[in-house]
C-alpha cells in the first residue's frame, strides 16, 4: 500500500467523515479490554465469595509459595516497564530500540510461564490438585486463566515485533502494551487473594 | 385447563394466574384491533397518499402504557402477595404457628434420584432417625386437612417436585435441603411429576400423592408397608 | 483504515477469506440459513417423537432438543442478525467504506465456522452428544457419571459454544468501534437508523453479559476434565449447582435482548419503508431502548424463582421483570404506531414484519404470567414457557430476518425474490406457526412440564396427546415451507428478477444510495454527505427525502 493512498485516506477520513478524537484502534482495544476486565472480575468476585463461605481457605492458602509468586510479580512488573520503554521509543521512531524492548517484555513472559511451570510441578508433586479443595479450585482456575494471558500476551508481542518489519505503526506497540499492563494489574489482584493471606 | 387444586393455598396462585391472562388477553385482543384496523384503513388501495400525521384518535393508543403500569403494578400486588403467604414465609415459621395453634402437622423428606423419588417418614415418634423411621419409594400417603412439611433434596442431579393439583414445585438441588409447605384438602390419588431434565427418564420420573382420610391414614402409619391389594409401591422401578 | 483500493483479488481472497464486510456478512447469513434448517429439523425430529413415541432413543430425543436450542439461539439468530445484517448494513447506513477493522471482522468469521464444524461433529463422536438441555445446568452436565452422551461429545459442545462466544466478540468489537468512529459527515449519534443504534446497543450487552457465562464455562469445563467441584456435589465436597444457573442468566437474559434489538431495528427499517411514514417518535425508542438494556441485567434469577434462590430476592426479580415490560410496552406502541396514517404497500417484507410484530405482542404479555412470581410456581418449566419463548424468539429468530432478506435482497444481490412467493410463504409460515406454537400454552395450562420424552406416561397429560399430534403436523409442514423458501432463496440469487434500481422501495437511509448490489469499498469516488434525518417520509407534501446525497470526493494534492 503506497504511502500516497494513505494520505488521501487520511484526508478523506478527516474531511468527510465525524471527528472522533480517540484513534479507532485504540478505541476498539478498549472494548475488548472491557469484555476481559468482566471475565477475570466475575472469576475473582466468585472466588471471593467461595472465600467467605469456607473457612479452610485459609488454611490451604498458607502452601503457596510466596516467594517464587513474587519472584513472578517482579517479572511482571519489568516486562510492563520494558512494554512502556517500548511504547516511547516507537513515538520517538526508534524502531531498533522499540524492537529491543518487545523483545524483553516477551522474554519476561516466557520466564514468567516457566517459573509458573515449576511452581505447579512442586505443588502438585506435593498432592494439591485442583480437585482437593475449595481453594485449589480457583487457585488453579484463575492462575491458569491468567497464565493463559501471559502466553497469550507474549504472542501478541511476538506477532507485533513481526508485524513492525512491515509497517511501523505506533498503536500496535502502545495496544500490546496495553494488554500487558492488563495482565499485570489482574496478577496484583491475584497476588494478594492467593499468596498473600 | 389448569387440573383440580386440592391445596388450600392454591387459590391465591390460581387468582393470580386468572388475572394475569385475563389482563394479557384484554390488552391482546385491544392491541390486534388497533393493528387489524390500521392494516385496513391505510392499505395503498384505500389511503394512495400517506397523511401528514398520525390521527389524533391513534395518538390516544399511547394511554395503554399507562394502562400497562396500572395493570402492572396490580398484578405485582396480588403476585406478591400469594408468594409471601407461602414461600417467602419459611417453611419454619409456618410451622412455630401450626405449633403454636395446635394444628396437625407432618413432616417428610422427598429425595430425588435418576429417576424416581424416596420418600423419608420419621415414623410414629415424629422423629427422623430412629428406628421406626421408613421409606416409601414413589408414593407419599399424607392425611388430609393436615400440613404437610416436605424437606426436597436430591441425590445427585438436579430434579424438582412438582406437585401440579397442589400448585407446589421446587427444584431438588443436590447438597441443599428445601422445605415447603402445603395442605391437602380433598382426598384422591394425584401425580408428582418431576420438573426439571434430568436424564432419559426425566418424563418417567413420577410419584403418586395419596392424601388419605385422617383415621385412614392413622391406620395406615400403624403398618405403612403393608402394601394394600394390587398396589405396587415401587412400581416405576419395576416396570423398567 | 481501509485496506487496499482496487487491487486484483483472487477467488480465495475474494469470496472465501474477503475481507469485505458484505461478502462477510452474506457468509454469515447464508451459515445461518442454513443452520435454521438444520435446527428446525432436528425440531421436526422430536416432535415426531412427540407425536408417535418410540421413534427415538431416550437419549436421542434429549440430545435433539439440547442441539435444536443452542443451534437457534448460536447458529442462527445471533449470526445472521448480528454478523449477517449488522455486517452488510452497518457501514453502509453510516457511509463508511468498510468495517474499523477488515481482517479481524474475517477472523469472527472463520472463526464462527470453525464453532459450526465443532458443534456438528460433537453430535457425531461415539457416544453422542451432549443432552442436557441448552442451558447445561450442571449436575447433570459436570458429572461425567451421569452424562447422557459422551464426555468428548460435552467438551465438543462446550468449545463449539465459546468458538461462537469468540466469533461474536470480535464482531461486537468491531461493531461497536466502526459505530462510534467511522459515521460519515452530519451523521450524529440522534440521526442514526434506529438499526444502527438497536446493533450497536445489541453489542454492548453481548460484551458484557457474556463475559461471565465464559468464566463458569471455564469452571464447568475444570469440572468435567479436572474433577474440580465448582458445581459439582460429592460426598463432603459440595460445589453450587445454582451457581452456574446465576451465571447462565446473567448472560441468558441479556442475549434474548442481544437477538430482539437488531430485529425490531429491521421492523422500524421495513415499518417506515412500506408505510410511508416516519417513527412515530425516534426519541422514545432510543430511550427506551437504552432503559430496557440496562434493566436486563437485573432480571436474570426470573428464571430461577423455585430454583434455590432467597424468595425475597424473587420478589425483588419478579418486581423489576414486571418493570421491563414497561419500556417494551413503550417501544412496541411506537412501533405499531409507526404505520398509522401510512400508505401501506404489502409487500412480502412487510408482511413478515407486521406478523412477527404481532407474534411478539403475544410473546412479551406471555411473559407476565411467567414474571409474576406466584404464578410462575405453577408455570416454570411448563409448556408455557416453551410457547412464551416461541412467541419471542421465533418471531425475532425467523420472521423478522425473513422480513429483512425480502427487504434487502434486491440491494445484496441486485435481484428480486417473486412476491407472489413471498406472500405465499409468509401466509404459510404464519398459519404453520401459530399452529405448532399457540397450543403449547394450553399444555403449559394442564401443567405439562417441558423436555419430556412422551406425555403418555402421565395419568392427567395422556388426555393431550391429540394435541401434540397437530403441533407436530404444523411444525413440518412450517419446516417444509422454509425448505422451499431456501430453495426460492438461492435461486432468486443467480436467477431471480435483476433490479438494477438502486433504491425500488424507495426507502430514506444510505445504504439505498449505492449501486446494487455495492462494490467493493462501497462508495467509489463519491461519499455520501447527510444533510436530513433518517426518516423523512411524507413530509411536506414529498413521497420521502433521501437522509443523504452522494457528493464527489475532491482528490487533493499531497
Amino acid at each position: 500500500m503506497s504511502s500516497s493512498e494513505t494520505r488521501v485516506e487520511e484526508i478523506e477520513h478527516k474531511e468527510y467523515y465525524e471527528s472522533f478524537s480517540v484513534p479507532f484502534q485504540r478505541f476498539g482495544f478498549w472494548v475488548f479490554l472491557s469484555g476481559e476486565i468482566i471475565i477475570l472480575g466475575g472469576l475473582v468476585a466468585a472466588a471471593i465469595l467461595f472465600r467467605l463461605s469456607y473457612p479452610n481457605w485459609f488454611e490451604s492458602s498458607t502452601y503457596t509459595n510466596v516467594i517464587i509468586s513474587s519472584i513472578n510479580t517482579f517479572v511482571l512488573l519489568t516486562g510492563s516497564l520494558t512494554a512502556v520503554l517500548a511504547h516511547k521509543n516507537a513515538v520517538d521512531g526508534k524502531w531498533d530500540k522499540v524492537q529491543l524492548f518487545l523483545g524483553l517484555t516477551a522474554l519476561a513472559g516466557l520466564t514468567f510461564i516457566s517459573i509458573k511451570f515449576i511452581e505447579y510441578s512442586r505443588e502438585i508433586h506435593h498432592g494439591f490438585v485442583p480437585s482437593k479443595d475449595v481453594f485449589w479450585m480457583f487457585y488453579y482456575g484463575i492462575t491458569g486463566i491468567h497464565g493463559a494471558h501471559v502466553l497469550a500476551g507474549t504472542f501478541i508481542i511476538l506477532g507485533v515485533m513481526l508485524f513492525l518489519k512491515k509497517k511501523k505503526l505506533v498503536e500496535a506497540v502502545e495496544n500490546a502494551g496495553l494488554y500487558w499492563h492488563f495482565v499485570d494489574i489482574v496478577w496484583l489482584y491475584i497476588f494478594p487473594l492467593f499468596y498473600l493471606t | 385447563m389448569l387440573p383440580v387444586d386440592i391445596s388450600s393455598h392454591g387459590y391465591l396462585v390460581d387468582r393470580v394466574i386468572k388475572i394475569v391472562l385475563i389482563g394479557i388477553v384484554i390488552i391482546g385482543i385491544f392491541s390486534f384491533s388497533v393493528l387489524i384496523y390500521m392494516l385496513w384503513a391505510f392499505r395503498r388501495t384505500k389511503n394512495p397518499n400517506p397523511l401528514p400525521d398520525v390521527p389524533p384518535l391513534l395518538k390516544k393508543v399511547v394511554l395503554i402504557d399507562y394502562a400497562m403500569i396500572v395493570f402492572d403494578i396490580l398484578l405485582l400486588v396480588i403476585s406478591s402477595y400469594a408468594w409471601i403467604f407461602f414461600f417467602v414465609r419459611p417453611a419454619d415459621k409456618i410451622k412455630q404457628e401450626i405449633v403454636r395453634k395446635g394444628e396437625n402437622y407432618i413432616d417428610v423428606k422427598a429425595i430425588g434420584r435418576q429417576y424416581f423419588w424416596t420418600f423419608h417418614y420419621p415414623g410414629k415418634d415424629g422423629k427422623f432417625g430412629t428406628s421406626d423411621d421408613f421409606k416409601l419409594g414413589n408414593l407419599l400417603v399424607v392425611p388430609q386437612n393436615s400440613n404437610i412439611f416436605v424437606e426436597v433434596e436430591s441425590k445427585d442431579v438436579l430434579h424438582s417436585f412438582f406437585v401440579p393439583s397442589a400448585r407446589m414445585k421446587y427444584d431438588a438441588i443436590p447438597g441443599r435441603k428445601t422445605r415447603v409447605w402445603f395442605k391437602p384438602v380433598q382426598v384422591g390419588e394425584y401425580e408428582i411429576v418431576c420438573a426439571e431434565l434430568c436424564g432419559a427418564m426425566h418424563y418417567n420420573m413420577k410419584a403418586i400423592l395419596k392424601v388419605l382420610p385422617p383415621q385412614e391414614y392413622e391406620d395406615w402409619l400403624k403398618n405403612p408397608l403393608k402394601i394394600a391389594k394390587g398396589q405396587d409401591l415401587f412400581d416405576t422401578l419395576v416396570r423398567r | 483504515m481501509t485496506e487496499e483500493h482496487a487491487h486484483e483479488q483472487s477467488f480465495i481472497s475474494k469470496y472465501v477469506f474477503s475481507k469485505d464486510h458484505k461478502t462477510i456478512g452474506k457468509q454469515y447469513l447464508i451459515t445461518g440459513i442454513f443452520m435454521a434448517i438444520f435446527g428446525g429439523v432436528l425440531a421436526g425430529l422430536f416432535r415426531t417423537n412427540l407425536a408417535s413415541p418410540g421413534f427415538l432413543t431416550h437419549e436421542q430425543y434429549n440430545a435433539l432438543v439440547t442441539y435444536h436450542g443452542a443451534i437457534m439461539f448460536f447458529w442462527v439468530a445471533m449470526p445472521i442478525l448480528l454478523g449477517g445484517f449488522g455486517n452488510i448494513l452497518i457501514p453502509l447506513m453510516i457511509g463508511a467504506r468498510d468495517m474499523a477493522f477488515p481482517t479481524l471482522n474475517m477472523l469472527s468469521y472463520w472463526t464462527f465456522f470453525v464453532s459450526t464444524v465443532v458443534l456438528i461433529l460433537s453430535m457425531f463422536v461415539p457416544g453422542g452428544g451432549f443432552s442436557g438441555g441448552w442451558t447445561i445446568y450442571p449436575p447433570l452436565s459436570a458429572n461425567p457419571e451421569v452424562f447422557m452422551g459422551s464426555q468428548l461429545g460435552t467438551v465438543l459442545f462446550l468449545l463449539a459454544v465459546a468458538l461462537e462466544f469468540a466469533s461474536m466478540l470480535m464482531g461486537g468489537v468491531n461493531f461497536i468501534t466502526t459505530i462510534f468512529v467511522m459515521r460519515v459527515k452530519g451523521l450524529s449519534f440522534m440521526k442514526l437508523p434506529i438499526f444502527i443504534w438497536m446493533e450497536l446497543i445489541a453489542s454492548l450487552l453481548f460484551l458484557f453479559s457474556v463475559t461471565p457465562l465464559i468464566a463458569g464455562a471455564i469452571m464447568l469445563l475444570l469440572d468435567i476434565l479436572l474433577g474440580t467441584h465448582f458445581f459439582r456435589v460429592e460426598a463432603q465436597k459440595v460445589g453450587d449447582p445454582v451457581l452456574w444457573q446465576h451465571l447462565f442468566w446473567f448472560f441468558g437474559h441479556p442475549e434474548v435482548y442481544v437477538i430482539l434489538f437488531p430485529a425490531l431495528g429491521i421492523l422500524y427499517e421495513v415499518f417506515t419503508t412500506y408505510s410511508r411514514r416516519p417513527v412515530f417518535s425516534y426519541k422514545t425508542v432510543v430511550y427506551s431502548t437504552i432503559v430496557a438494556g440496562v434493566l436486563s441485567f437485573i432480571v436474570w434469577a426470573h428464571h430461577q424463582f423455585v430454583a434455590g434462590i432467597n424468595p425475597i430476592s424473587a420478589m425483588a426479580f419478579s418486581l423489576t421483570t414486571i418493570l421491563i415490560s414497561i419500556p417494551f410496552s413503550m417501544q412496541l406502541v411506537v412501533l405499531g404506531l409507526t404505520i398509522a396514517g401510512g400508505s401501506i404497500r404489502f409487500t412480502p417484507a412487510f408482511i413478515f414484519g407486521i406478523s412477527a410484530f404481532a407474534m411478539f405482542v403475544i410473546g412479551g404479555l406471555t411473559g407476565l404470567p411467567l414474571g409474576a412470581v406466584a404464578a410462575d410456581i405453577y408455570f416454570h418449566d411448563t409448556y408455557f414457557v416453551v410457547a412464551h419463548f416461541h412467541y419471542t424468539v421465533f418471531t425475532i429468530a425467523v420472521l423478522s430476518t425473513i422480513s429483512g432478506i425480502y427487504h434487502w435482497f434486491p440491494k445484496m444481490f441486485g435481484r428480486k425474490i417473486n412476491e407472489t412467493f413471498g406472500k405465499i410463504h409468509a401466509f404459510l409460515t404464519l398459519v404453520f406457526y401459530n399452529g405448532f406454537a399457540f397450543p403449547a400454552f394450553f399444555l403449559g395450562l394442564a401443567g405439562h412440564p417441558r423436555r419430556y420424552y412422551t406425555a403418555l406416561e402421565l395419568g392427567y397429560l395422556r388426555k393431550y396427546q391429540w394435541v401434540h399430534e397437530f403441533m407436530t403436523i404444523s411444525a413440518i409442514l412450517l419446516i417444509a415451507t422454509q425448505i422451499v423458501f431456501l430453495f426460492v432463496f438461492f435461486y432468486s440469487i443467480f436467477a431471480g428478477k435483476e433490479e438494477k434500481e438502486p433504491n425500488p422501495w424507495k426507502s430514506t437511509t444510505l445504504e439505498w444510495l449505492t449501486p446494487s448490489p455495492p462494490p467493493h469499498l462501497n462508495w467509489g469516488s463519491y461519499v455520501p454527505v447527510v444533510e436530513n434525518e433518517p426518516y423523512e417520509y411524507a413530509k411536506n407534501g414529498r413521497d420521502f427525502i433521501p437522509q443523504g446525497r452522494l457528493v464527489e470526493i475532491k482528490k487533493k494534492e499531497v
